[in-house]
């Protein structure tokens, strides 16, 4: 029946006479005047992101091309030499790379974890759902307060570690503080991830994943090959957010030691703020150019491996 | 067709409201534009605002103590204060004491010291001439006066025991002086604007409940009700017959800033409200019938200071601080200023009261420095019919005396310019942020090109301007300059005022710091290093190093100060603080106490000094007689100026630069700013300020040092020398004699200054030609490290091997982010 429609549409279609059919002229005055009244109605939005966005990126743009914001006199990428060799700013590079390299790893692994594990029909799901959230709610002045007693040098943590018969360590101001950041990181964020993850997984279609338990997959098969393709774009999301929670890691840090930490503690941020404090707006604009241009490569490479890898479940 | 005219007209009302907000977006200032000719003849940019009016004073100089200008009270018609009357019961020793040489009658042993009660009528020239109206009996001392609007004049006489008299041992008196307030009759007595008595109160019992009163200030109401301030007692009412009716309860726990009447003829006080979030300055009116605080009027301009409060003009209170006369609206809780003293170029903290005449403001100016007074007439004036200078401005953190100074002197001299100082500290709102707020709001200022034309480097961080280029090259200015050369300046001046090989500010006094020990403990040599120092204090365990000395102050302040540079070279960005001798300054410091209790009763310093159980003295020396009194302190021992150890061998003596200026990059007033600093640095120091400095110019210093060793002797009418009690000529201490120490325990050091001699001076200069400057890397965030650091060793929480190794991370990180 269907065949036998088409086909009449098809002669229908190759009955009609062909003619030309002849397309109005563009009224330009017409056209400016269409444009002219959009413009107008998208002028506020256009002008608050013009000034609160590109407006500070040029000026920032410019800071880092001129030697002094008072006289400024144009000395090209000389900021940006200068602040690529500083050894103060590669150690914060180092740092803040190491500390986004493990700990957004662990943070989206382990949140998938507890949302995977929270999935179940486990006793006290819904407490334990909370119990996961809450760190969000707790203040970061109040959190820093807690981690100074817990990781001081005569905190509850060297008191049990002791107990086990080794030595009391510094965790603040030694190489060990890395551990105490990435602690504090996968703590305050672990929930949110959890929550975001929780809700891919309830998306995932019930019947793809009984058609793979039909085709006698096992479960790590479903999970790999089913279930990790529809979360990937979740994945994406999760670890575009603990990418860029993970600077932010720098607040915390900076309750805890202040302006210069332990050199191990010494994040980016650090380093602008205290370029900042000091009026030098040349290198702290420099700095903050290089590293958003990383971020913007980190994101994109993700965004490729996102559409690569989710591209046959988005169809 | 319905629809379509619908949305057409709401598509014009939309395009309405979007044109409507983008106008509100605009800027409209409501500040009020001068006009064009109004600037040009201020010099002011065409944007700034110009007062329509502003008031030009006249002085008028007064007598040398004309009055006590602690105890001024203006009525409508006339001024009335106090006067002490030092009789003729002296005589002068060798050492230029007074000495009572006795009365006839022998029992009242009063050292002749008399009050009155004097009037000066209010002219439209002044003052008229003086009138006693009413004199105390022997005895009798007055203190706290005040006028009401009928012309009564009320005061607190005191009535103190008799005294030991000529011949009385220490003891004697010290147990006077103990039970002299307790022993005293007080009365409130009131006169009327002749003179004559109108009542005398005895209160005698309830001001001796109090501890130690004194009648700070005081004020009558319209109805005659007097509220009278003893910092002890606080606020003590009387009604209208000067009966005692009771005290305020309520304690504000501040002092009381200003007691007045307003213009409805109640009594009002100002202070600072403890109990308020803001510790906002309030006034309060006095409410005699609750014996309480009446209602608490907020945003009370007082800069912290005494406040003159008075009826107002158009509103209802007329108040003056040290920095502006301003009325003061009740309904409104809201000041508006009238004029600036700076603008009127008074010193504002030299201004003790201030009354209205004739349509005039009248400000009474006492130089307690030199005990000058004047009378500042200022008169409003259409600013129109003002010529005006072109004005500079000079930005600092605080009213600083000496700056004011400074300006006001420039400003009388100079005919091209005028100088104005900002004040970047709102002191009449005082919180916790107002000092970091006030050096953001500078900087900001200072990095988006404006700021002031000069700008006060005492408590702003001049290495950092330096570096982003906010501060101007002065080296082409000097370099042209007709009045100041080069060579002018004393060594090292102009090497503190160069950063990364640009001359960005100028000093114009310097100071120096050292510590002194007696030749016997320390030994002759001037200068030592840390192990000296540790050796030291080893072998007088018992001993304080220093007063106050706690772990802090010695490692930052006595060690590192001079010797930072010793452990890091700031232009490379490498330090070395993992070594033995850093290690050994911080097991040093922690020799010492963490804490100090400052309110522990203890001996004065030359009584410590003299039993060994103080070894040092830190020492300022800000003029040449201070070295005369620093060696006092240790009596008739000789002593070594040993200076704060050191890895140079030099005499540890510290040269701190006082009172530096430099010029905004951005300034368009930069010849203006410069002949400003010439005048500042070329201007003989005011000896008669304390602290006043040494002059950094060469050709001053001498001629200061040339002064110092002047003799001045008293002379007689006719010029002859006046001769003492053993026919030698008694010298004039224009320095005032002397200062007496009282300590906790009640014991007395006094010192009587003499001619200063030349080793005294040479001694000056040998300090001078050996010391050095603070380290150039001494920086609050590198101490805040090394301390915060120190800290951990210190108590106890890990060693100092490990507390040197972390200060060196992190400092080593600090200098690499700032190389």
């Amino acid at each position: 029946m269907d065949k036998k429609i088409s086909l009449t549409k098809a002669k229908t279609h190759s009955e009609e006479p062909k003619t030309k059919v002849k397309r109005p002229k563009r009224n330009l005055k017409r056209f400016l005047k269409l444009w002219f009244k959009s413009g107008l109605f998208i002028a506020p939005s256009f002008l608050g992101v013009m000034t609160f966005f590109l407006v500070p990126f040029g000026v920032i743009i410019f800071y880092s091309l001129v030697d002094s914001p008072i006289d400024p006199i144009f000395v090209g990428i000389e900021n940006y030499k200068s602040v690529a060799t500083n050894e103060a700013f590669l150690t914060a590079v180092k740092n803040t790379a190491l500390f986004s390299a493990i700990a957004v790893p662990l943070a989206m692994v382990l949140s998938l974890i507890l949302a995977m594990v929270l999935d179940l029909n486990i006793p006290f799901r819904s407490q334990f759902r909370t119990f996961f959230l809450s760190p969000m709610m707790v203040p970061v002045a109040s959190i820093v307060l807690i981690w100074q007693v817990l990781f001081h040098n005569n905190g509850a943590v060297n008191d049990l570690i002791m107990k086990f018969g080794l030595e009391r360590i510094d965790w603040m101001k030694s190489d060990y503080s890395i551990i105490v950041i990435v602690v504090l990181f996968l703590w305050k964020n672990l929930g949110y991830n959890m929550i975001l993850f929780m809700a891919a997984l309830a998306s995932i279609p019930k019947d793809m994943l009984e058609v793979a338990r039909l085709e006698s997959a096992n479960p790590f098969q479903t999970f790999f090959y089913v279930k990790i393709r529809y979360l990937s774009s979740t994945i994406l999301f999760v670890t575009i957010m603990s990418l860029i929670s993970s600077f932010k890691i720098f607040r915390e840090i900076y309750l805890l030691t202040t302006d210069y930490p332990y050199p191990s503690m010494y994040m980016l941020q650090h380093y602008m703020n205290n370029k900042f404090k000091r009026l030098d707006y040349q290198a702290l604009s420099a700095g903050a150019i290089m590293m958003s241009l990383v971020m913007i490569v980190i994101i994109g490479l993700l965004f490729l491996i996102e559409e690569r890898f989710g591209k046959d479940v988005e169809g | 067709m319905r629809f379509n005219k619908e949305i057409k007209s709401k598509k014009w009302l939309v395009l309405g409201a979007i044109l409507i907000l983008s106008l509100a977006l605009t800027a409209c200032s409501n500040a009020k534009k001068g006009t064009k000719a109004d600037n040009a003849k201020t010099g002011k940019s065409v944007d700034e605002p110009v007062p329509e009016f502003t008031y030009v004073a006249r002085f008028i100089d007064l007598p040398a103590n004309m009055m006590s200008m602690s105890s001024v009270a203006i009525g409508k018609d006339a001024a009335y204060s106090i006067k002490y009357d030092y009789s003729n019961n002296y005589s002068v020793d060798e050492n230029g004491d007074y000495v009572f040489q006795g009365s006839d009658d022998a029992e009242e042993a009063d050292y002749g010291t008399s009050y009155s009660i004097v009037k000066y009528p209010l002219t439209s020239e002044g003052l008229g001439e003086e009138q006693t109206i009413a004199k105390l009996p022997k005895g009798y001392e007055a203190n706290g006066l005040c006028v009401d609007e009928a012309g009564n004049v009320y005061y607190v006489a005191t009535i103190r025991p008799k005294q030991p008299g000529e011949g009385a041992t220490d003891d004697e008196w010290n147990a006077y002086y103990e039970k002299m307030y307790a022993m005293s009759d007080y009365h409130m007595i009131k006169l009327d604007p002749n003179g004559n008595q109108l009542y005398d109160m005895d209160f005698t019992e309830i001001a001796r409940e109090q501890e130690s009163f004194y009648g700070q200030d005081m004020a009558a109401d319209s109805k005659g009700r007097v509220c009278v301030y003893s910092y002890n007692a606080g606020l003590m009412l009387f009604d209208e017959n000067g009966k005692y009716i009771g005290k305020i309860e309520d304690n504000p726990n501040s002092w009381i800033a200003g007691l007045g009447t307003g213009k409805d003829g109640n009594i009002y006080a100002a202070f600072n409200d403890y109990s308020s979030v803001t510790n906002e300055c309030v006034l309060s009116l006095i409410d005699f019938e609750g014996k309480k605080f009446g209602k608490k009027y907020s945003k009370f301009p007082t800069s912290n200071g005494n406040a003159c409060i008075l009826p107002g003009l158009e509103k209802d209170v007329l108040c003056c601080d040290s920095n502006s006369v301003q009325e003061y609206s009740l309904e409104k809780e809201e000041s508006t200023k009238l004029l600036n003293w700076m603008d009127c170029d008074v010193d504002g903290s030299m201004v003790t009261d201030i009354y209205v005449y004739d349509g005039k403001i009248f400000a009474l100016i006492y130089d307690w420095n030199n005990g000058n007074s004047q009378l500042a007439e200022l008169t409003k004036m259409r600013t129109e019919d003002v010529v005006r200078r072109e004005t500079i401005t000079i930005g600092t953190l605080y009213q600083d005396q000496s700056l004011n100074k400074k300006a006001l002197e420039f400003n009388k001299t100079n005919e091209k310019y005028r100088v104005t100082i900002k004040t970047y500290m709102d002191e009449n709102n005082w919180s916790e942020t107002s000092y970091t707020d006030a050096i953001t709001t500078m900087t900001n200022e200072l990095i988006a090109g404006k700021g002031p034309d000069i700008i006060d480097l005492s408590y702003f961080d001049g290495e950092t301007f330096a570096k982003k280029g906010v501060l101007e090259d002065l080296a082409p200015y000097l370099a042209k300059s007709t009045v100041l050369h080069k060579e002018d300046f004393l060594d090292r001046i102009l090497e503190a005022g160069t950063i990364n090989g640009k001359l960005v500010s100028l000093a114009s006094t310097f100071t120096l710091e050292t510590m002194a020990g007696k030749k016997s403990v320390v030994g002759d040599k001037m200068g030592w290093t840390v192990s000296d120092m540790i050796k030291l204090k080893k072998a007088y365990p018992n001993s304080n190093l220093i007063e106050y000395e706690t772990k802090e102050q010695i490692l930052s302040v006595v060690v590192l100060m001079l010797n930072l540079d010793h452990f890091m070279d700031v232009a490379k960005g490498t330090c070395d603080f993992d070594n033995d001798e850093f290690k050994e300054i911080l097991q040093f410091a922690n020799m010492f106490p963490a804490d100090v209790d400052y309110e522990a009763p203890r001996p004065l310093t030359p009584y410590q000094l003299a039993d060994n159980s103080l070894l040092l003295n830190m020492t300022w020396i800000y003029g040449f007689r201070d070295m005369q009194s620093e060696v006092a302190y240790f009596g008739d021992e000789p002593v070594t100026f040993i200076g704060f150890p050191n890895y140079d061998g030099g005499n540890g003596c510290m040269l701190r630069l006082e009172d530096q200026y430099a010029i905004n990059a951005a300034s368009t007033k930069k010849e203006a700013a410069w002949s400003f600093l010439e005048s500042v640095i070329t201007a003989e120091q005011d000896e008669s300020m304390m602290f006043a400095g040494f002059p950094t110019l060469k050709a001053l210093y001498e001629k200061q040092k040339a002064k110092s060793l002047e003799v001045h002797y008293l002379l007689d009418e006719n010029g002859e020398k006046l001769l003492d009690v053993n026919g030698n000529p008694i010298i004039e201490d224009y320095y005032g004699g002397g200062y007496t120490m009282i300590g906790d325990n009640g014991e007395e050091w006094s010192y009587n200054y003499k001619p200063i001699t030349k080793e005294e001076v040479d001694m000056v200069d040998t300090l001078l030609a050996g010391s050095k400057l603070p380290s150039s890397g001494y920086d609050e965030e590198m101490f805040k490290i090394i301390t915060e650091e120190a800290d951990g060793y210190f108590n106890g929480a890990k060693s100092v091997d490990e507390a040197a190794k972390v200060i060196q991370s992190r400092l080593n990180l600090y200098l690499k982010e700032n190389k």
